[in-house]
Order: structure tokens, then sequence, then C-alpha cells
């Protein structure tokens, strides 16, 4: 079922209803004849708007969850419970209802912005922090179906929007005219000049093999063989250069509570940090959906076909591709959760040398590698078993002897 | 590609646009205002403030930032290049690291000057 024509065919139930009662009550004249030739032009629009509300709220809605799972996970982490609150017959200490509680709360806060501050850019800065991460929610399928675009150059534009964020950060920072926030944005674009490059770089293998940037014929180019086994380098440079770009720990130096108070969003409350945390998990779940969509077959299912005879009749085949697609991201998210437990804070130096020395050649070697074996070993693309242990075996050897040449120290 | 494609990019621009705005509107009957002006200050910790934070930043990591900017044009041209990748012949396969080696060798070299953040 496409999600398109879900929804064209919902609106012009909708749409033809309402027009059946206004003609039913005896309304016609040029009104309603305006009206209807008004929606007979503007109905590929209107759906389109409608989709893009729909997917704009399942993102919203994965943005609760993550959330949810990142509290949870990091209280048992840690050994504790984390958050419990929850009312008798609604989810009673598991914390279901916290996040509903926070959301209430920012939204009832007053809004403060310090006198000495560039009044437009300090509001302006988390509405275009928010709309840009929001944005490349539009080119993400969750399955064939469930897409809101089909772009030719979807990951392309992907990666465009999604690293258009720390020039929101900076901009936040700079306005607030306060000493941390300061700090906090000229680190965030420290930050995305030392990361971006690695971050693209570890596209190029996964295009050489899958020959398109569209999502869709990428994750159909993993029905055999996910890319994680082709390109483990890409995969290891990608997640490093990723949890970079979303500012998590361990480089979540633009906010470091420990140093810089809140860091950039020091200044912010209310809804204006609201926004400021959510565009935070809308960016998590992006770039985790872009890591399962690129190295782990995006919807295709990780077990082999089957099917069982309900005992009502009918068939059952696996949970569906947007199912899968869902579970995927959150084991990948629930490993950042992992990595936030358990590691700490980078230094700043540490972060530059990290992206350009180490990063940047491991990236670059991984396309090396890649064009070599497509020189050397054209005949093996037959056998995706082979090419797989062909392309992993060498090159996590590889790695493991930088490692110990103490090169990654 | 088509126009017709980028329809949903187009307007999925305007909803995201929209929605922080709207958001941000519809608190307008919800938040208290009252003003203070020891809630107008900047926040340093409790201390009163001292000095300006507009001023002239010494950006330590500057010399990445001038190779930052070579280094992305070429990874969207690499992009491309794997792209058409199957295509090519020997030469323009090879060619691309040879480009990439010298580049290698300028970023060393630029690199030196910062020897001193070495971990």
């Amino acid at each position: 079922m496409d999600l398109y024509s879900a929804v064209s065919g919902l609106v012009n139930w909708v749409v033809g209803g309402l027009f059946g009662l206004v003609e039913g009550l005896g309304l016609r004249g040029p009104v309603v004849v305006f009206l209807r030739d008004l929606y007979g032009s503007l109905e590929h629009a209107i759906i389109t708007a409608v989709v893009a509300i729909l997917v704009l709220v399942v993102g919203l809605l994965m943005v609760v969850l993550m959330l949810w799972i990142e509290r949870k996970l990091i209280g048992r982490l840690a050994d504790r419970r984390a958050t419990m609150l929850g009312i008798r017959g609604i989810g009673r200490g598991t914390g279901a209802i916290q996040l509903f509680a926070d959301a209430i709360k920012l939204f009832v806060k007053e809004d403060l912005a310090p006198k000495k501050a560039d009044r437009h850019v300090f509001a302006a800065g988390p509405s275009i922090l928010v709309a840009s991460s929001v944005l490349v929610l539009v080119a993400i399928p969750m399955s064939e179906g469930f897409a809101a675009s089909d772009l030719d150059g979807g990951l392309i534009f992907a990666m465009a929007v999604f690293g258009f964020a720390p020039f929101a950060v900076f901009l936040s920072g700079w306005s607030a005219n306060n000493k941390y926030t300061l700090i906090g944005g000229m680190r965030s674009a420290t930050q995305m000049i030392s990361c971006e490059i690695p971050f693209l770089l570890s596209l190029v293998g996964v295009v050489i093999l899958a020959g398109s940037f569209r999502l869709v014929d990428i994750v159909h180019m993993q029905g055999e063989l996910w890319f994680i086994v082709l390109q483990p380098i890409a995969f290891v440079v990608y997640f490093i250069a990723m949890i970079s770009e979303i500012e998590r720990i361990p480089f979540d130096l633009p906010e470091a509570e420990a140093e810089l108070v809140e860091g950039w969003q020091t200044e912010y409350s209310g809804l204006k940090f609201a926004f400021a945390m959510m565009s935070g998990y809308i960016r998590g779940y992006v770039g985790c959906a872009l890591g399962v969509l690129l190295f782990f077959g995006g919807w295709s299912s990780p077990v082999p076909a089957y099917s069982v005879a309900l005992p009502w009749g009918g068939e059952f085949s696996g949970p569906v591709p947007e199912l899968w697609f869902l579970m995927k991201v959150l084991l990948l998210f629930m490993v950042l959760v992992w990595v936030r437990a358990a590691l700490g804070r980078v230094r700043v130096d540490q972060i530059v040398n990290l992206g350009w020395k180490r990063l940047l050649p491991l990236a670059l070697f991984n396309i090396a590698l890649t064009v070599a074996f497509l020189i050397f070993a054209p005949e093996l693309e037959s056998d995706t078993l082979a090419m797989g242990v062909a392309f992993s075996v060498p090159s996590l050897f590889l790695v493991a002897m930088f490692w110990k040449w103490g090169w990654f120290r | 590609m088509t126009q017709a494609d980028y329809l949903p990019v187009a307007i999925f621009a305007l909803v995201a646009l929209i929605f922080p705005f709207l958001a941000f509107f519809a608190t307008r009957f919800f938040r208290p205002e009252k003003p203070h002006a020891l809630k107008a200050q900047t926040y340093e910790c409790g201390e009163v403030p001292r000095g300006e934070a507009h001023i002239q930043f010494s950006f330590q990591y500057y010399i990445f930032a001038l190779i930052f900017v070579v280094f992305d044009s070429v990874s969207i041209f690499l992009l491309l290049w794997a792209l058409v990748l199957p295509g090519l012949d020997l030469a323009a396969k090879v060619s691309m690291f040879l480009f990439i080696l010298v580049l290698l060798a300028v970023l060393a070299h630029a690199l030196k000057k910062e020897e001193a953040l070495a971990i």
C-alpha cells in the first residue's frame, strides 16, 4: 500500500463528503463551483501536505519513544530505575507519562531572553535548527510505500540538510551574547569542520557498490548481503562521525555541561529549550535511520522468508517492513545510549585530530580498498558471500594491525 | 528527475518552517509574562556579568577551516565519481587516487603548523 494513494483516498473521501453535504443542503452557486475547481487544481499539493504532516508526526512520535528508551536504558546502565512517573492504569512505574509532563511544563514556561542578546537572531536560532532537522525526514523512506518523496539524489539531499544544524547552533551561540554560548557555538563549528568530511567520505564506498544515490535503490542492492559486511570500515567511520554530527556524548562539546553550564543552549528557556532538545533527538533518529538504510539493509527482513498459517485463516509472513526498519533504528540508537553510558567527553583538540588524522585517512583507505576490489576481482560480484569475505577479512585485519601499531591512540 | 519529484520537498520545507513558529505562537496563550530586570540579565553563574561576548573570538583551528573548504568540495566530487565508477576506464579510476594523494601531501604539510596540538 502506497502512502500517497492511501492519503489521497482518505482526503478525496472527506472532501467529496463535504461537497456532497454542501450540495445536499441546496447550496449551489458560483462559490461552490469555485471551491470545487480550486480543490481540483490544488488536490496534489493538499495530499502532499497531508503526507508531510503525517511523516512529521511519525518523526515526533519516534522522538518521544527514543527519549523514553534513552532515559530507561541509561538508568539501567547506571544501576538505577530512571523515571517511573505514571498514572494508575497507564503504565505505572514505567515513566510512560514523564515525557508528556516535561513537554507540558516546557510549554507553559516563561520565555526569557537576555537584554543584551541580538533578539531576532536569538529567537530564530532554535527555529532554524528544528526546521532543518525536520526537513531531512522528507528524504527518509521507511519502506517502499511509506516514503514522503522518492528523490534521485535522496542521499545527497539528506546529507546537505543534515549538515545545516551547526550553522543554526553557531547563530544561537553568538546571538545570546553570553560567554558560555559563544564558546559552545564556536565548538560546534570546530566539530563540524573536523567530522563532516569523514562523514561524507564514508558514503563513497556504499555509493560505489550501490551505484545510486536513491535510498530505495541502495536498500534493494542489499537484498542478499548487507553493506555492513562489505564495508565494515565505512560503517565505523560513519558511526563515529555521525555521533559527532548529532552532538551526543562523547562528542557533545557544544553543550559540555561540566565546563559550559549548558553550552550554546544556556540562555534558552521554555519552548526554545524544548526545540533545542527535540532537534537533537530528531537528528539522532535521522542519523540512525540513514545508518540502517546504508549499512543494515533498511526495511528488509533479517530472517529468511517464512510463512505460518494462522488459526483464523490467512497467513503470517513476518511483520510489516516499516516495523523491521523501526526496530533496527531503535537497536542502533540503543548502541548510542550504550556509548553515552560508557564513555566520557573528549577534548576539542582530540576531536579535531580524530577527524583529520584518523577518520579521514581511514575513509580514503576504504575507498581505495573498494576500488581495488572492483578492478582486480570483478568476477567475485556474482558470488555475494565470497565477495563479503574478500572485502571484510582484509579490511578488519588491516584495522587490527593499525590498532596494534598504536595508530588509534 | 523532474520538478514534480521535488514538490514534496518544497511542501515539506514549508511545513517544517511553519511548525516551530506555530508552536511558539501557541505558547503565547499559556506562558506567563512577568518581566524583571534580573531575568533579563546575561547568565554568568550568578555573578554580575562582566564585559561583552560579541568580541573578535580567536578561532584556534582556522587552518582546519581553510582545508575543510577544499575537502568539502572534493568529497562531493568523490561522491559523483563513485556514482559513475563502473563505467569508467582504468585510467579514470586510478587518476582520482593520484589527485587524492596530492591533496593528502598538501594536508600533511598544512597540518605541520598544528603539530603543537598533537595528542
